[in-house]
C-alpha cells in the first residue's frame, strides 16, 4: 500500500479520518475512567451530540454547497421564543409551524441576499445573527421563555425521554442523518450541492442552477436550527436568549472536524456524524475525568485546527499540479 | 458510444443557427459588435480571430452562458431565447469553454453526467454512469479510471474529457473554445479528427460544431468554413476553398495594422 492509496482513501472516505479520532478517544476515556462506558454517560454523550449534530448535518450540507450559516444559533432561540409566544394564543400545532415557517423564511432571506445581491455568507449571516439576536433581547428582556408541556400534545415526539436517560433527539438524529445522507450521495439535488460549492461559474456553465441550489440549503439550516430550537425547549421546558451564541461555531466546528472544506464541494454527512459523536464524547470524557468544563473548548479547538490542517494541506493536494 | 441520435431525414444544407445582429456589452466595451452569421447542419466551422476579438463571448452568447444584449437567436427554425446554459443544452448545444472546465472536488463520471445525471427512479444510477463515460472515454482514446476526481487529470486529459462530454448528448451544435490549448500537437490532431468524424459519420451531418481558435493553421485543416472576428466584429466569412490560409492569415494582418494606423 503506497502512501498516495492512503492519502486518496482518506479523501475519498471523508468520515474514516474522524470514526478513527472517534473510537481512540473512546477508549482513551475508558481507559482514564471505568464509568464511561454506562448507559449514563452514553446518553450524556448522545445528548451533547444530537442537539448541535442534527444542524450541523445540515450546516454541513450548506458548507459542501460553498456558504456559511452564522445565523443558526439566534434562529434557534428566535424559533423556540416564537413558539413560545404562540403557544397560548395559537394553540401547539399552529404555533409550532409558525416558527417553523418564520425560520424558514430567514434561510429563503440569507440565501436569496446571498445569492442574488452577491453578499459574501458569512456577512449576510452575521447581519441576520445580529438582527434576530436585538429582537430577541427586545422581546424577551433578557428573560429566559418557559413552557408548559401539558399544552403540546407532540412533545413526547419531539423531545421525550427514552429508558437510560436516552431521549428522543437520537431517533432525531438517526432520521436526519439517513436523509440528508440519502440526499447528499444518492440524488441529482444532493449531486448539484457538490458541483455548486466546487465550482459555481463551472456547475452554471453546465446547467445546474446554482442559485436555487444554494437557496434551498439555506432554508434547511434554517428551518431545521428552528426546529432544533423548539426541541430543546421541550426538553428543558425553557429556553435562554443567550443559549444561541456558542451553537453557530461550534456546528461549523463540528463540520470541519467532520472532514468538511470551508472552500466547499468536499464534505460527507457521516464524518459529520462521527464527529459530532467525537464532540459528546469529549465533553463527557473530560466531566468524568475531573477536568474543569472549560477545558472542553481547548480540546475542541485544538483538534478542530489539526483537522483542519490535515484536511487542507495533504488530501487537498493534487496528485498532479 | 452512447451517441444514439441518428436522424434518418437528411438535414445536410439546411440551416441550424441563425445569428441576427447580436451584441454583447460588458460595461459600455461592445464584446460582440453586431454579429450576424449562418450555420448549416454539417458543417465545421472554424472561429478565429486574435487574442480579446470576442470569440470566446460570441459562444457564450450560442450556449446560454450570457443573454445577448441585442439581437436575435434561431435554433432548428426557432426564434430561441435561452434564459440559462441548462436551456441551451436541453436544446441540444454543448460547449467546451476555454476557461470553464471541470470540477475539480468531483469524480470524472459525475463531470460528464452533471446536470443530465442517469437516475434510476429518483436516484442517481452511478453504476451506470461510471460504465458509459469509461466506455465513451476509451472510444476518444483515453484511459482514466472515471473514479478518479478531476482535479487528479493532467491539463491534457482534463480538455480531453470536457471535450467527451460535449460530444455525449447528441447534440446538434458543438462548441469547442480553443480545444487544443492544453493539448500536444499529436492529441489536438487526434481531437479534431475526432469531432470530424462524429460530426461526419455518428451524426451523419446531423450536427455541426464551431471550433475556435488564435491559429487559423490549427483549424483549417477540418473546417469547411472559417469566420474570423476583430475587435467584436465579424470581418470575413469564407468556404474552405474559396481562399487558402496563408492568404487569410494575411488579410487578418491588413486588418489588424489598418486599425492600428487609425
Ligand atoms: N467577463 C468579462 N467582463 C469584462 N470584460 C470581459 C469579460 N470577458 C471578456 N471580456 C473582454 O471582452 C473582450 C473579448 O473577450 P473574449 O470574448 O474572451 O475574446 P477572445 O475569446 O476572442 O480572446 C476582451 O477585451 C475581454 O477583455
Ligand atoms: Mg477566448
Amino acid at each position: 500500500m503506497s502512501s498516495s492509496y492512503i492519502i486518496r482513501l482518506f479523501r475519498e472516505k471523508r468520515g474514516l479520518g474522524i470514526l478513527i479520532i472517534f473510537i481512540v478517544i473512546m477508549f482513551l476515556f475508558d481507559a482514564i475512567n471505568k464509568l464511561f462506558f454506562t448507559p449514563e454517560s452514553l446518553s450524556d454523550i448522545l445528548l451533547v451530540a444530537t442537539q448541535d449534530g442534527i444542524i450541523a448535518i445540515f450546516v454541513t450540507l450548506l458548507l459542501i454547497g460553498g456558504e456559511f450559516d452564522l445565523s443558526v444559533g439566534e434562529v434557534f432561540v428566535f424559533s423556540g421564543m416564537i413558539f413560545g409566544y404562540a403557544l397560548p394564543t395559537l394553540g401547539p400545532y399552529l404555533a409550532l409551524l409558525l416558527a417553523l415557517v418564520i425560520s424558514a423564511i430567514i434561510g429563503l432571506g440569507n440565501g436569496l441576499i446571498t445569492t442574488y445581491l452577491r453578499v459574501p455568507s458569512f456577512i449576510t449571516t452575521l447581519g441576520t445573527s445580529f438582527l434576530l439576536e436585538g429582537l430577541i433581547f427586545v422581546t424577551t428582556g433578557g428573560f429566559e421563555i418557559s413552557v408548559s408541556l401539558s399544552r403540546v400534545p407532540f412533545w413526547y415526539y419531539l423531545s421525550g425521554r427514552l429508558p437510560y436517560g436516552f431521549n428522543m433527539w437520537i431517533a432525531w438524529f438517526i432520521i436526519f442523518a439517513v436523509l440528508s445522507y440519502i440526499l447528499l450521495e444518492h440524488t441529482r439535488f444532493g449531486n448539484h450541492i457538490f458541483a455548486t460549492g466546487g465550482s459555481q461559474n463551472a456547475a452554471y456553465a453546465v446547467g445546474v442552477n446554482t442559485r436555487l441550489t444554494k437557496i434551498i440549503l439555506f432554508i434547511f439550516s434554517s428551518t431545521i436550527a428552528g426546529l432544533v430550537g423548539i426541541m430543546s425547549l421541550l426538553y428543558y421546558t425553557t429556553i435562554s436568549p443567550v443559549e444561541g451564541q456558542d451553537l453557530p461555531l461550534i456546528v461549523l466546528a463540528i463540520a470541519v472536524i467532520g472532514g468538511s472544506s470551508l472552500f466547499g464541494g468536499v464534505g460527507s454527512v457521516e464524518g459529520t456524524v462521527f464527529s459530532a459523536l467525537t464532540i459528546g464524547a469529549i465533553y463527557v470524557g473530560l466531566v468524568l475525568a475531573g477536568v474543569p468544563s472549560y477545558y472542553y473548548y481547548s480540546f475542541v479547538g485544538a483538534l478542530l485546527v489539526s483537522i483542519a490542517i490535515v484536511n487542507e494541506k495533504l488530501l487537498r493536494r493534487k496528485v498532479q499540479t | 458510444m452512447t451517441v444514439d441520435y441518428i436522424n434518418n431525414e437528411k438535414q445536410k444544407g439546411k440551416p441550424l443557427l441563425v445569428a441576427d445582429h447580436l451584441y454583447k456589452y460588458y460595461g459600455d466595451f461592445p464584446a460582440v459588435n453586431d454579429v450576424s452569421f449562418r450555420i448549416d447542419y454539417g458543417e465545421i466551422i472554424g472561429l478565429v480571430g486574435d487574442n480579446g476579438a470576442g470569440k470566446s463571448t460570441l459562444l457564450k452568447l450560442l450556449a446560454g452562458y450570457h443573454k445577448p444584449d441585442k439581437g436575435s437567436l434561431y435554433f432548428k427554425g426557432e426564434k430561441v431565447n435561452f434564459k440559462s446554459p441548462y436551456d441551451a443544452r436541453i436544446s441540444g448545444i454543448e460547449i467546451v469553454y476555454q476557461d470553464l472546465a471541470l470540477i475539480s472536488t468531483m469524480p470524472i463520471y459525475r463531470n460528464i453526467y452533471l446536470s443530465f445525471e442517469k437516475k434510476k427512479g429518483i436516484f442517481l444510477d452511478k453504476k451506470r454512469m461510471k460504465q458509459e463515460s469509461e466506455k465513451f472515454l476509451k472510444s476518444l482514446g483515453i484511459k482514466v479510471d472515471p473514479d478518479k476526481l478531476a482535479g487528479e487529470l493532467s491539463g491534457g486529459q482534463r480538455q480531453l474529457v470536457a471535450i467527451a462530454r460535449a460530444l455525449m448528448f447528441n447534440a446538434s451544435l458543438i462548441l469547442l473554445d480553443e480545444p487544443t490549448s492544453a493539448l500536444s500537437v499529436y492529441e489536438a490532431n487526434e481531437v479534431l479528427n475526432f469531432v470530424k468524424r462524429v460530426i461526419n459519420e455518428t451524426y451523419k451531418d446531423n450536427a455541426s460544431a464551431i471550433i475556435v481558435s488564435h491559429n487559423i493553421y490549427h483549424v483549417y485543416s477540418i473546417a469547411t468554413r472559417i469566420l474570423v472576428m476583430d475587435q467584436g466584429k465579424l470581418v470575413l466569412d469564407v468556404k474552405r476553398g474559396d481562399m487558402g490560409p496563408t492568404e487569410m492569415e494575411e488579410y487578418i494582418v491588413k486588418i489588424t495594422r489598418e486599425r492600428a494606423v487609425h
